[in-house]
């Protein structure tokens, strides 16, 4: 993760403490807007989020603080085939497709609360439902740790020091997390979402303009590259093996990324169809304003900073940002404002992954299997409860893994997991033909598949990724199953 | 349903050549300031993300949203088995 410690004075250290405070101010107005103590007025913001707001919390959801520091790393060390970025993100959008339309009015009319309400109410199977939650809640929760340990880094970063920095910075960012999440619920993440989105949506904007005033035209690192032989790969087309990567890589996230479930519930949150249509439309755009210039920036800093190994090119970003800020004072607050970008984009993930598992837990397993006839109010209570607890859990795990980041890597399979439920989801939506039994066993199936590959060290065989082996195990079952099952039922043949 | 497998074959050619197969993995060509293969594959994904918001402007109509029924005070919540409402299977249902 990088250093920033030489970057930075006290007085950028306090914009950035002031900026971080920001977000407990704009949580405790949230907190004040609330209409009751309702699951969906906590969870879903009362479904009324308008289209500025909508737009913001998907974009600062969706882009992590992987996209600004790992993808910058990733172009750095592969070159322009990291492109791809830009296609899995944008298949994000064109998978939403498949189901957001029907989803939306659905949900708003069962009052739906999770992608589980979806479930439960179209296979009428709490099984399903309860599967589909704990891979849900098994990936966030792995997605909430690696953001925990990536803010405990930053921190480490802008104060410099070791790993007692690293756990007051993860402690600390955790529980003003905690608390703005816990006063306001969705609308305490969407409102501080909106704000975050806008310094890294900002930020990426400066980023570009000062990396083409600091190192030129793009045709001069294009040229360089192609005229060194040793890095001339990295400009070059991609070889077979890695086009197939690609496509891998497109339906995977797409898929994938298509059914967090912190982005389904802000489809359910959506103030009408037409926010909804007009803030995905928005967002089908918005990969060519990020991962374009994450890939510009890391392949510009192969020439102007050759030979990085693997560790060495993680602290990429911050050999950019030491370079423009030595310049000029204005180059140092552009900079500052960038660090900014880089912890709002963490942060941002961070909370919505944590509301998302909170209500999954009290919604899906708690109301539905323990207590059915809770009231909202302690639900709603119980769900907080839940929040605090996970995220005491996850930062002391995130304390310990300090150094330990491969186990973080192992347990990273959420998108191997998360594409199972496609065909329920995407095929389910539309095809009143799929039968529960075929959706279960293809689900079980599907992440058996991915799992043995996984564990056989198979995470990607021939270049495709595990969970697309078991995806396609999945919908033949899915599919075979409910022929089958409606062949031998013809009055379900409707 | 013809429409959404013109659909469906749109993104399926516009993904296709996003990703640069028919390019030779040695060209030098330099097409605004990045390599040839890097400009034709962006410029595909921005008609993917056109593509996807025609789709979404102009044709998530109507016979998308049918099922919708106005959201009020009266919106129940699945919070237990009870709650459910009559089923998917319906008439009414999609």
């Amino acid at each position: 993760m990088p250093d920033f410690t030489t970057l930075l004075g006290n007085g950028a250290k306090i914009v950035i403490a002031l900026y971080i405070l920001s977000l407990l101010v704009i949580g405790w107005f949230s907190y004040r807007a609330r209409r009751d103590d309702s699951m969906r007025d906590f969870y879903l913001a009362g479904g009324g989020l308008g289209l500025f707001v909508l737009v913001f919390t998907l974009y600062a959801t969706q882009y992590s603080g992987n996209t600004l520091i790992g993808f910058t790393a990733k172009s750095y060390r592969t070159g322009f085939s990291w492109i791809m970025s830009l296609h899995f993100m944008t298949a994000i959008i064109v998978f939403y497709l498949l189901y957001a339309p029907r989803l939306y009015p659905i949900a708003r009319s069962r009052g739906y609360i999770t992608p589980a309400d979806y479930l439960n109410d179209r296979f009428r199977s709490r099984g399903i439902a309860l599967i589909a939650s704990i891979i849900m809640i098994l990936g966030l929760a792995n997605y909430l740790l690696a953001q925990l340990i990536a803010m405990g880094h930053v921190v480490a970063g802008i104060l410099g020091g070791d790993r007692l920095v690293f756990t007051i910075g993860v402690v600390t960012l955790a529980l003003i997390l905690v608390i703005y999440e816990t006063m306001g619920g969705m609308r305490a993440v969407a409102w501080t979402d909106a704000f975050q989105g806008i310094v890294l949506a900002t930020g990426f904007i400066i980023l570009l303009v000062l990396v083409f005033r600091e190192f030129g035209p793009m045709s001069d690192t294009t040229l360089a590259i192609l005229d060194q032989p040793e890095i001339r790969t990295r400009a070059a087309a991609p070889s077979i093996p890695v086009m197939r990567e690609w496509l891998s890589y497109i339906l995977l996230v797409g898929i994938g990324g298509a059914l967090y479930p912190q982005a389904i519930q802000r489809i359910y949150s959506a103030r009408s169809d037409t926010v909804l249509r007009r803030g995905l439309t928005v967002m089908a755009f918005l990969p060519l304003l990020t991962t374009v210039i994450a890939l510009i920036v890391g392949v510009m800093a192969i020439i102007q900073f050759p030979g990085l190994n693997r560790g060495q090119s993680e602290q990429v970003l911050l050999l950019v940002f030491n370079q423009i800020q030595s310049g000029s004072l204005l180059g140092y607050w552009l900079v500052v404002f960038l660090i900014a970008a880089v912890l709002a984009a963490i942060m941002s993930t961070a909370d919505s992954a944590l509301l998302s598992i909170s209500s999954m837990f009290t919604h899906d397993i708690y109301s539905r299997f323990i207590s059915p006839n809770a009231p909202q109010a302690t639900l709603t209570r119980l769900g907080r409860a839940c929040s605090w607890s996970l995220i005491c859990l996850l930062a002391f795990t995130a304390c310990l893994l300090y150094e330990g980041i491969t186990l973080v890597k192992l347990l990273d399979r959420k998108f191997d997991m998360l594409v199972q439920l496609a065909p329920a989801f995407m095929i389910g939506i539309r095809w009143r033909r799929m039968q529960p039994l075929p959706v279960m066993l293809g689900i079980i199936t599907g992440l058996i598949t991915a799992g043995l590959l996984v564990s056989l060290g198979y995470g990607k065989l021939y270049n495709i990724h595990a969970g697309l082996y078991g995806l396609a195990l999945n919908l033949l079952v899915v599919t075979g199953g409910s022929l089958l099952h409606t062949g031998r039922t013809p009055q379900n043949q409707d | 349903m013809q429409k959404h497998v013109l659909t469906l074959i749109v993104y399926f050619l516009l993904f296709g050549f996003a990703i640069p197969w028919y390019w030779p993995r040695d060209t030098q060509l330099i097409l605004f300031g990045v390599p040839g293969w890097v400009t034709t594959s962006i410029l595909f994904s921005v008609l993917i993300s056109l593509f996807t918001a025609w789709n979404l402007t102009q044709k998530w109509t109507k016979a998308d949203m049918t099922q919708s029924p106005p959201v009020g005070k009266n919106t129940k919540s699945l919070t237990s088995q009870e709650d459910i409402p009559p089923g998917w299977h319906d008439k009414n249902s999609p």
